[in-house]
């Protein structure tokens, strides 16, 4: 007898377990939840001196009055801004940089460009709001010189032209930054090049090939996004 | 009497927050099997009601509550979400568990020998809270300067799977009982990233204003399951349920147990469970990055002989140091296995009731220990430590309180109960007693219940 329960368990169990595996149709799992849901919104009661102006003695012929109404307003609103730093362009130039040794004369400016993929990216074209540059430029030349940086866009289309920056000679800690609202110059979202001259102001003290002495530019790119 | 039954019903089926746990040594239900393969058994048979026969959900978290973020105050929920990121640390973490047992059903081969076998559906999740990376996507790099950002804080694993197991608890002397049960596991979903190692930095640097660096970045993503073999995500529930019938990545797993008596009054029981692992080489989509990198921007040469795209330069320099892939290779998956053990010291009134084949066992009504309870997890282990006192009320009627000490918190206060009406065995637990006034106060939601035929 207990031999039999336990076949008849076995068999059972067996069967369930196959039924499981060819018989069980889980096609058929389609649970859309479709709440209803019933809440009291507005109610009122009025008497007749409502619609009546004692002061005038006059009948008020409509009344009206408003209410907030918030079902819809989730209070979960996290806005995530992320403020992102990132290094830009940095060089250093030594004075034979503005020296043209086959003809013995100086070369007045010299201008370097790059690409500027940082607005590429759709996920920070979309979420920026503001970007701050930050440059940091060391002048241990005896001579002044000046720093023009202009952005472009894929056609070569000024997008945005940073104000020129003089530096004076032997200033080791010039220092400027600018701010550029997305808002108030949309435009500069379509820059896709940078461009950086730097000019030497006219002097009388000459550019020394032989002697070393250096400028060091440093900048940063902060991006402000809103998410 | 009868109103004693109904309010003990209730609270079974009422409970809303338990764990599995409760159950470890509470000998009079078929499930404990479950928990310990040598668990003693004093009936011939059971079988579990489909569906039914073992329930349990389970959601915790650590370093912060539901309060924290949703509490019906005046401050906005941006306050609130960064007082929480304020709170959190890297091993704080959010735990997802729940079993559904599809069937259990055991008999008595002889006097000494119990076989129970079955198969259950688990799904389990465990993300710990990369504070890092939380507050880098959330405040961006501007206000950490010099600070390191580490991916071993990235450590999540999620499974989705069926599981077929026999088990067998034996008799071996008066005093022992062993047991254990074979599973093969049916994996239908399998998510982890684990082992990650590596670090982000922005610092002040003498060749640009700042320098950005990853250092020995080495981080992974293993899937299996999210994809098919035409590598398309799979969007089917009918695909994910039945790949936990034997149709997904399979693999073998072990329980261990025992009890052993050192009086008829003092009682050892332990279990080690789901020794065993996964091997997925089926619908695997993995994701892999390792490399080191600095970043000092843009280093204009203003070399007019050979013009340069500087930020081509830095993008194919980027690509060449920090290797980012995308492969479909086999893995190894372990499962979290469990340890548990527990001391019990039986006293009072001694009763004895009849049990199989027509023997009596003896038993007190009343009984005090403590138990262990860890699972190995990615981090570091979950331990819970647990006091308790069981009491019987009657001969079918069981009950156990418990004082747990673990990561959510050192004051979880439970009750556990099993009860018989006439061949059904009902059981189930409450474990949070104080955190059932204010759910969103407490670090974690449970409940588990069971409904078996056991056959005395």
């Amino acid at each position: 007898m207990n031999m039999y329960i336990k076949n008849l368990v076995a068999f059972f169990s067996l069967c369930f377990l196959i039924s499981c595996t060819d018989n069980l149709n889980f096609d058929e799992i389609n649970l859309n939840v479709d709440p209803i849901l019933t809440t009291p919104l507005i109610y009122f009661e009025l008497n007749q001196d409502d619609f009546y102006n004692s002061t005038t003695g006059t009948e008020i012929p409509m009344i009206t009055d408003t209410s907030d109404f918030r079902v819809f307003k989730s209070e979960i609103n996290l806005n995530v801004d992320p403020i992102l730093t990132t290094p830009l362009i940095y060089f250093e130039l030594n004075q034979d940089d503005f020296y043209n040794s086959t003809t013995g004369t100086e070369i007045p400016m010299i201008t370097d460009t790059s690409d500027f993929r940082v607005f590429k990216s759709s996920a920070i074209r979309n979420d920026v709001f503001k970007a701050v540059f930050d440059f940091e430029i060391e002048n241990r030349f005896d001579r002044s010189f000046e720093v023009n940086i202009v952005f472009f866009d894929g056609n070569d289309n000024i997008t945005r032209t940073i104000p020129s920056f003089t530096i004076v000679p032997q200033d080791l800690n010039y220092v400027a930054s600018e701010s550029i609202e997305i808002d108030a110059s949309p435009i500069f979202l379509t820059s896709r090049k940078v461009r950086v001259e730097v000019k030497l102001n006219p002097s009388t003290t000459q550019i020394d090939p032989n002697i070393y002495q250096i400028i060091k530019f440093k900048s940063t790119g902060t991006f402000h996004l809103s998410i | 009497m009868k109103k004693l039954l109904l309010l003990i019903a209730l609270i079974v089926t009422g409970s809303l927050k338990s764990q599995q746990k409760l159950a470890f040594s509470f000998g009079e239900t078929p499930q404990t099997l479950l928990l310990n393969p040598g668990a003693e058994t004093n009936f011939k048979s059971h079988y579990g009601i489909p569906m039914l026969s073992d329930f349990s959900f389970n959601l915790g978290l650590t370093g912060f509550n539901l309060n924290d973020l949703f509490s019906n105050d005046s401050r906005a929920f941006r306050t609130r979400f960064e007082g929480v990121l304020n709170k959190i640390n890297s091993t704080d973490y959010i735990n997802f568990n729940t079993k559904i047992d599809v069937l259990n059903v055991g008999f008595r081969l002889d006097k000494k020998t119990y076989l129970s076998f079955g198969f259950y559906e688990e799904l389990d999740f465990i993300s710990y809270m990369p504070k890092d990376f939380i507050e880098l996507f959330y405040y961006g790099n501007e206000p950490f300067l010099n600070r390191t950002f580490s991916l071993s804080q990235v450590s999540m694993k999620g499974d989705f799977l069926g599981v077929f197991h026999a088990g067998i608890s034996k008799k071996v002397s008066e005093k022992l009982n062993i047991g254990a049960r074979v599973k093969i596991y049916s994996s239908s979903i399998n998510i982890e990233s684990l082992n990650n190692s590596g670090t982000f930095s922005s610092t002040t640097s003498n060749e640009n204003i700042i320098r950005q660096s990853l250092n020995n970045i080495n981080g992974q993503i293993r899937t299996s399951g999210i994809v098919d073999s035409d590598d398309e995500y799979v969007d089917s529930p009918n695909e994910y349920f039945s790949r936990t019938f034997l149709g997904g990545n399979l693999g073998l797993g072990l329980d261990l147990g025992l009890t052993y008596h050192f009086t008829s009054q003092l009682e050892f029981t332990a279990s080690l469970l789901d020794i065993g692992f996964v091997k997925h080489s089926k619908n695997t989509k993995n994701f892999n990055i390792d490399g080191n990198y600095t970043l000092d921007g843009l280093n204009f040469e203003y070399d007019t002989s050979s013009l340069s795209n500087y930020w081509q330069q830095v993008e194919q320099d980027f690509r060449d140091r920090v290797i980012t892939e995308q492969t479909q290779e086999a893995y190894t998956s372990w499962r979290p296995m469990k340890i548990n053990a527990a001391f019990k010291y039986s006293f009072g009134e001694k009763r004895s009731k009849s049990c199989y084949s027509k023997t009596h066992k003896q038993y007190y009504y009343n009984a005090v220990g403590f138990q262990l309870h860890n699972i190995m997890r990615p981090i570091k282990p979950q331990f819970s430590f647990t006091s308790f006192y069981e009491a019987s009320l009657s001969k079918k009627i069981h009950t156990k309180f418990t004082h747990t000490i673990n990561d959510y918190s050192s004051t979880i206060f439970g009750a556990a109960t099993s009860l018989q009406l006439g061949k059904l065995y009902v059981f189930g637990g409450l474990d949070n007693l104080l955190g059932v006034a204010d759910v969103s106060t407490a670090n974690s939601i449970a409940f588990n219940f069971g409904f078996n035929i056991v056959i005395d």
